[in-house]
């Protein structure tokens, strides 16, 4: 039967009784009453291979039986027909929609994954460019764009030798050449960029080739790293390795040569020459023990080893102490010591407190000629939030100062005792920097500690790094004063351990007045 | 007659034990200066036969002062010999790229630094 169906062709039933195709319908045509019928095939892709019946159209006659015309049977198969046609073109408009929305899916999911590229490309921390074999740009990213102050335009005009430092460019070419020939699978180089403005710029370059199918070389991967910090950190280490083996050196030198001379007997019969050799090694030793005293304790505060132990303390016990300790150096000198207790109470770690103000006043001294005078001095500190917010106004007995969020300026000519009332204050805005070293709380209620002199003073150009490690203003002057070049350094890790802060105002020719806050704490 | 040997050092110290190798040992005379000025004008006032200089001054450094020494034809043919703590490679190129008699690195030995002295000068 489908076979017969198969071939399009409508069949006529004149009488459903004796139909000799009976079907599983029979009986249910019977009990509808009908009687004869047209049964026409709906025949898809109908004169093709894949040909199939779809379904078969009926038409029944009720009450009696009719003789069908061959014409009604043929236009019931042209109606099958065309609805195989319809049912066709309907099924392939839904073939249609479906690939429709699937391609649409793809693109749209290749649209997110290009997204999420060039954003992973042009948003990322590092420049990434994609350079021709012949070194012309591609494509660059944003960060690298920014690095080398070029815009994406300018730089996709470019060779990347334009911009390439000339005593880079041949490493480079080597490296890329290299890779060309497969014997690198990628390359890296630190290397000099010169940006737009002609800055020279120092960067980590790692570079990979893309080949099309053939092999040949397609374009070329370049990220950059900028690494100007680093390179800043390492000339810092490199300084301080430098400075700390001269430190150490230079004492063991004399050390080492003066007994080395004593042991071989150089100054057997002349005992003056062999007691200036042993003061030599003497002298010397008491230097290298200072100085690795102060490193111990400079490294011990720097790396927080240091766990302060803060305790109520009287201000003017912290002062009287630290005037004893230097009291002997300050008689050697003959340089006159004023100091004038301030009785309040401080919540601070109290030998700490000690060392600073020690290491200051010893600063004043060894800096000051015979009959001057250095100051020790402190007041309460208590400063009235300003109405701009980050802006902040005072005044402390007649010294008017202001902070504010980028520096930090004293001005006015001091009226009160210790401060010699002749003297004026040249400020140095800023003195150093003082963003750094002020609390961002401030002005919390504090105690303000000054340390004034009138030694040679401080060049402006010094000011800045006073308080580094190994920054004297004059080295060899500092040595022969018995410095080890750590002493503010030092002073400046307790201050700022306390959340204080600590300063320098400095005239040459007429003397420097340091200053530094230690939150009362508690007490307050 | 006894060569004379300019000693530059800001550490008098050093220059104390140095002297006392020279003199004692090496028995040559020597002119002390405690910075890079004093040892260009001693240099030039007194033409010594060498020179023992140190690097790290304040002021006029070993470098600055090798380099004024080689500008003034009065003082440009006198052996300089470097005295250094300098450990950083970079020092070292530097050094390199000098044209001087010698180095001698601190700490040195004072028993044989006259002995350096002698071998680096071809005394």
């Amino acid at each position: 039967m489908y076979e017969y169906y198969l071939q399009g062709k409508a069949r006529i039933v004149p009488n459903v009784a004796t139909d000799p195709w009976a079907d599983y319908m029979a009986n249910d045509l019977q009990q509808s009453r009908v009687r004869s019928r047209i049964v026409a095939p709906i025949v898809q892709g109908l004169g093709t291979e894949t040909q199939q019946v779809w379904g078969l159209l009926m038409v029944h006659a009720y009450s009696h039986r009719r003789q069908w015309q061959a014409s009604e049977a043929n236009l019931l198969q042209r109606l099958g027909n065309q609805l195989a046609i319809a049912i066709d073109q309907a099924s392939l408009f839904q073939q249609l929609q479906q690939q429709l929305a699937e391609r649409q899916q793809a693109e749209a999911a290749v649209r997110a994954s290009e997204e999420l590229f060039r954003r992973a490309f042009d948003d990322a921390p590092i420049g990434i460019s994609l350079v021709s074999p012949e070194g012309q740009f591609l494509r660059v990213n944003r960060y690298y764009c920014d690095l080398l102050e070029f815009s994406p335009g300018e730089l996709l005009q470019m060779n990347f030798s334009e911009i390439t430092h000339p005593e880079d460019l041949g490493a480079d070419l080597d490296g890329f050449e290299q890779m060309r020939r497969g014997d690198l699978q990628t390359w890296q180089m630190e290397k000099r960029y010169i940006t737009k403005s002609g800055t020279v710029v120092p960067v980590i370059l790692n570079a990979s080739l893309v080949r099309d199918l053939e092999g040949e070389p397609l374009y070329c991967i370049g990220h950059i790293q900028d690494i100007r910090a680093r390179l800043e950190v390492d000339r810092i280490k490199d300084e301080f390795v430098s400075i700390v083996s001269h430190e150490l050196r230079t004492p063991i030198t004399s050390i080492a040569g003066s007994l080395m001379l004593l042991g071989a007997d150089v100054y057997k019969n002349r005992p003056e020459k062999a007691r200036n050799m042993l003061d030599i090694a003497i002298k010397n030793s008491n230097r290298l023990v200072r100085l690795v005293d102060d490193i111990l304790s400079f490294e011990r505060f720097e790396s927080g080893q240091v766990e302060l132990t803060k305790e109520p303390c009287l201000v003017q016990d912290l002062m009287l102490q630290a005037k004893d300790s230097v009291h002997s150096l300050a008689d050697c000198a003959a340089v006159r010591l004023s100091v004038e207790p301030l009785e309040a109470t401080l919540h601070a770690a109290p030998d700490a407190m000690v060392q600073t103000l020690t290491n200051l006043l010893s600063n004043a001294i060894k800096y000051s000629n015979p009959g001057q005078t250095v100051w020790l001095a402190a007041r309460e500190w208590k400063g009235e939030r300003g109405s701009q917010g980050a802006e902040e106004r005072g005044q402390v007995s007649g010294i008017r100062y202001q902070v504010s969020g980028a520096g930090y300026q004293v001005s006015g000519t001091p009226t009160h005792p210790p401060y010699p009332s002749e003297s004026h204050l040249r400020v140095y805005h800023p003195p150093i920097h003082l963003s750094t070293h002020l609390p961002t709380h401030l002005p919390t209620p504090s105690i303000l500690f000054s340390v004034k002199d009138q030694g040679r003073g401080i060049p402006p150009e010094k000011l800045e790094r006073i308080f580094e490690q190994f920054q004297q203003v004059d080295v060899s002057d500092a040595r022969q004063k018995g410095g080890t070049g750590l002493g503010l350094a030092i002073c400046k890790r307790i201050v700022q351990q306390h959340g204080g802060a600590i300063w320098v105002e400095s005239q040459l020719g007429r003397g420097s007045t340091f200053y530094f806050t230690v939150p009362m704490g508690e007490e307050s | 007659m006894t060569k004379r040997i300019l000693i530059v050092d800001d550490e008098e110290d050093i220059c104390q034990v140095v002297q006392a190798s020279l003199e004692e040992l090496g028995g040559w005379q020597t002119l002390l200066a405690y910075s890079g000025q004093e040892g260009l004008t001693l240099a030039q006032a007194e033409h010594p036969d060498a020179i023992l200089l140190d690097v790290s001054m304040p002021n006029i450094d070993g470098f600055q002062m090798f380099e004024k020494l080689q500008e003034n034809p009065g003082t440009r043919g006198i052996p300089v010999i470097l005295l250094t703590s300098k450990v950083l490679a970079r020092d070292r190129k530097r050094f390199a790229d000098l044209s001087i008699a010698g180095m001698i690195t601190k700490p040195f030995n004072p028993l044989i630094i006259w002995q350096q002295v002698a071998d680096l000068l071809g005394w």
